[in-house]
């Protein structure tokens, strides 16, 4: 088409359409059209940002995963909570709840003497 | 630091429209100037010569450019589409949409520019286009989009057909008998335009 447009110059139409191919953006369009890109290119960067940390709730690590998710590891924290807490403000329950075997390995003592387990003869 | 960013910006250069479509949705700025400087021109050229109102046209290249950076977050560079060839057919619905409005707001044609300038006048492009608006105002819509997209955009009849959602032995049919009847529009303003012998 660009050859049409120069092989015949004398045909107005064709002159004419060669000076509309000519015609470009003043620069204020080329700014607002520039501007109306950096807001969609700052849009997508602020949602994008929300959307890492969801990922990673969505998408734990390996080791939270191996402990069945964050259900999981919820559990498992929840768990150690509640005998932690027994522990400390009623270690004799501990003591029922083993059939008095935790506290007799333990020597009455803070932590237990297996040295005990070491040495019987089979009536532990 | 500045070799390095130069072969940068050649890179980028390189790229053809859907690459750079790609890169911009990854925020590259400089994609979005490059691919402004190749398609807001044709985006406007479409728009001002289908509507024959300079700022019109600059609205409709406008919320055209808008529209593709949008489509550019979902674009898929080993899609079919082109980035020109969906834009000119955003700025074809937009322009068939405000004709249409301003149609129904005054219940006649758009306003056709007095194009034909007078003989003594001196002539700028300006007043050239004037008259090339006014010739094209005569034309059907579709006529009108059809001459536009082949004869000033230098687009292929496919092309046109995909913007246009029409096959392409009507494409052939609209811009012949579109072409036919502007030369007969032009014809006795040939001096006047500064092109008598």
């Amino acid at each position: 088409m660009a050859n049409d447009r120069h092989e015949k110059p004398e045909d107005p139409l064709d002159a004419l359409f060669a000076a509309a191919h000519r015609a470009e953006p003043g620069a204020d369009l080329v700014a607002r059209v520039l501007a109306d890109a950096d807001a969609v290119q700052r849009d997508v960067a602020r949602t994008r940002q929300p959307t890492n940390r969801a990922g990673v709730l969505r998408r734990p690590p390996a080791w939270i995963t191996a402990l069945g998710g964050w259900g999981g590891f919820g559990g498992v924290t929840a768990a150690g909570l509640v005998g932690l807490a027994v522990g400390f403000w009623s270690p004799d329950m501990i003591d029922v709840l083993s059939g008095g075997q935790l506290w007799t390995l333990s020597g009455g003592g803070l932590s237990p003497d297996l040295t005990a387990l070491a040495l019987e003869n089979g009536d532990v | 630091m500045e070799p390095m960013h130069a072969d940068g910006a050649d890179e980028l250069a390189a790229l053809d429209d859907a690459g750079l479509m790609v890169l911009f949705a990854r925020g590259d700025g400089q994609a979005a100037r490059l691919l402004t400087a190749r398609l807001l021109p044709r985006a406007l050229r479409h728009a001002a010569r289908v509507l024959g109102d300079a700022a019109e046209a600059e609205d409709v290249a406008q919320e055209a450019m808008m529209r593709l950076w949008r489509a550019a977050l979902d674009w898929r560079p080993d899609g079919p589409a082109q980035p020109a060839t969906w834009l000119h057919k955003v700025v074809a619905n937009l322009a068939v949409d405000r004709l249409r409005k301003a149609r129904r707001a005054t219940g006649l044609d758009p306003d056709i520019p007095d194009g034909a300038p007078g003989a003594e006048a001196r002539l700028t492009d300006a007043d050239r286009m004037a008259a090339l608006d006014a010739a094209l105002a005569t034309l059907p819509e579709r006529q009108r989009q059809a001459v536009v997209l082949r004869h000033i955009e230098s687009m292929s009849n496919p092309e046109i057909a995909e913007i246009l959602d029409i096959g392409v032995e009507a494409v052939e049919s609209l811009t012949a008998r579109g072409k036919r009847a502007l030369k007969q529009a032009l014809d006795g303003q040939k001096e006047a335009l500064g092109y008598g012998e």
